[in-house]
């Protein structure tokens, strides 16, 4: 992070609400993304990521290190996702909407990239029930994070961010195998 | 796998125009939070005490006759803006040279009503004290409280900070709850919207929420409540639509008093006042004190202050600290209305702090 991403942080921190949007100017569509990746709707997403807003800003002074803003705020995403399908008691979410269309429509069509290779992984982790699976394969393979960033970002050590990622692995494989047959 | 591909797929998805919104409603939400934290030492009494205020209100307080005629003529009793004022100096001298728009807008829905009666608003922000009122029936609830108050104006709408006074024990016996609520808008010269809907959706019953908020406090026939379906709070909630529209027209129109750039040289050290704005609401202090003082002031001990004073003797508490531009920006009580035509800047360290005390003159004609 910048020297000037940290001043931001520290008149954020003073309670300079200015500062602490033009943070986010540069976090929350990441934000936004990866809380779509997890509910596939915009306004749950949306929902996520203000409520994300709510308790970062309000906790901000118990951030220690000012350059670790980004990972701080994604792990508080993270957490308001997981509490997100507890409530929703459910393990694959919004597979369609209740207008009846999907929330792959959301993501524009590219030549480049046909609709089954869209489908696969970015369906796939509905699948997986366990939410730090889902989160360590979203952080690696959609927000491009290394191992030890992604554990920073879930608070857990490297060795256990290692495990999810090989559990969540083997699971897809799984799944992935099965709908090809 | 391929992720690139993924990566690429990431940043495929489309971020909606909504997004700003959410994050700054987030942003708004969390405010008073914030402030809460940075405050604890802060005067900000007239929004924290307004309970206290109107017990000592009830036992006589010592208001002028004209004054106390001027604020009960249109209802029968003192506003939450009139208590909150005796915390106040710059608001009661507010509303004792009339710079006040009274309304008598009351929306009744569900057999609750929800009134607004005084208002104040400038260019930084508005206050309002509103009351909530059991019609009839609800016997269930003895004293209701907004879930949350919104604000709409010139397209936009937002919610209000709010207090209310459950603790009154007069209050709980009246069925009736009010408190004053509270929107910073930052119109940026632009004029005072010429009017403004004032709106509530929910009220919560406060004994009611404080016994039941907790799940398991909640019956097998409380879940079964339509109302707990619908909102996930029943039995403590009444639904409604309450809004009512406040014209604004019959205050406005008075030009912030600006102080810019004044220096002195103190022997703490070289103080310089980049901005001081005084509008009939509130005042706000741009300063840079230098490193240290300016550590102090934004200190979460706040180990020193600042007030304004003004010749009658008469101080102007700070309300909030915070950063601008680096430096210190501190809004305070309004002395817009001050008779005497002296304001002094006055910077006072806590006894731990080793900072002595500073009066910087600021206005002497």
């Amino acid at each position: 992070m910048d020297k000037e991403k940290q001043k931001l942080v520290k008149r954020a921190k003073k309670g300079d609400g200015e500062a602490f949007r033009a943070l986010m100017a540069d976090t929350g569509d990441s934000l936004y993304r990866i809380a779509f990746l997890y509910v596939k709707e915009k306004q749950a997403a949306l929902d996520l990521v203000s409520e994300t807003v709510f308790k970062a800003y309000t906790s901000l002074h118990t951030l220690k290190k000012d350059e670790y803003f980004q990972t701080w705020m994604t792990r508080i995403l993270l957490n308001c996702c997981k509490n997100f399908i507890k409530k929703q008691k459910r393990t694959v979410l919004f597979s369609t909407r209740s207008d009846g269309s999907s929330p792959l429509d959301d993501i524009p069509a590219k030549p480049a990239a046909s609709v089954e290779e869209r489908l696969d992984l970015y369906n796939a982790i509905d699948s997986l029930g366990d939410d730090n699976l889902k989160s360590v394969i979203i952080l690696m393979y959609f927000r491009g994070l290394t191992l030890p960033e992604i554990a920073l970002t879930m608070g857990v050590p490297e060795g256990t961010a290692k495990t999810y990622l090989h559990r969540a692995l083997t699971a897809l494989r799984t799944i992935m195998k099965e709908n090809a047959i | 796998m391929n992720q690139n591909q993924y990566i690429r797929q990431f940043h495929d998805i489309p971020v909606p125009p909504e997004l700003d919104h959410a994050i700054r409603h987030g942003v708004d939400r969390s405010g008073p939070f914030q402030k809460k934290r940075r405050l604890r030492n802060v005067c900000f009494k007239w929004m924290a005490s307004a309970a206290m205020a109107a017990v000592f209100l009830t036992a006589g307080m010592n208001i002028s006759t004209a004054f106390a005629k001027m604020v009960t003529e249109r209802v029968p009793f003192l506003s939450a803006l009139v208590i909150a004022s005796q915390q106040d100096p710059g608001l009661k001298l507010a509303l004792e040279n009339g710079y006040v728009q009274q309304s008598s807008a009351e929306a009744i829905d569900n057999s609750i009503s929800f009134a607004v009666h005084d208002v104040i608003a400038d260019e930084n922000k508005i206050t309002l004290s509103y009351r909530v009122a059991l019609v009839e029936g609800h016997d269930e609830f003895t004293n209701l409280i907004p879930r949350r108050i919104m604000i709409r104006y010139n397209g936009v709408e937002a919610p209000m900070d709010f207090t209310f006074d459950a603790k009154n024990d007069s209050f709980r016996t009246a069925r009736h709850a009010e408190g004053v609520a509270v929107y910073s808008w930052k119109l940026k010269g632009q004029e005072l919207p010429k009017e403004v809907v004032v709106a509530a959706d929910q009220m919560d019953d406060y004994p009611l929420f404080l016994n039941k908020s907790g799940s398991d406090a909640l019956s097998e026939a409380d879940r079964e409540s339509a109302l707990y379906k619908a909102f996930n709070r029943a039995p403590y909630t009444a639904a409604g639509q309450w809004q009512v529209k406040i014209a604004l027209d019959g205050i406005g129109g008075k030009p912030a008093k600006l102080f810019e750039n004044i220096r002195a040289d103190t022997p703490e050290g070289s103080v310089n006042i980049k901005r001081l704005e005084i509008t009939p609401s509130q005042a706000f202090l741009l300063i840079d004190a230098g490193e240290r003082v300016n550590t102090l002031l934004l200190s979460d001990e706040l180990s020193v202050k600042a007030s304004l004073a003004d010749g009658n003797g008469q101080v102007y508490q700070a309300r909030s600290v915070g950063v601008q531009d680096g430096l210190p920006a501190i809004t305070l009580e309004s002395s817009y209305f001050s008779s005497s035509n002296e304001l002094s800047l006055v910077l006072s360290g806590s006894p731990n702090s080793g900072f002595k005390t500073q009066h910087i003159m600021i206005s002497d004609r």
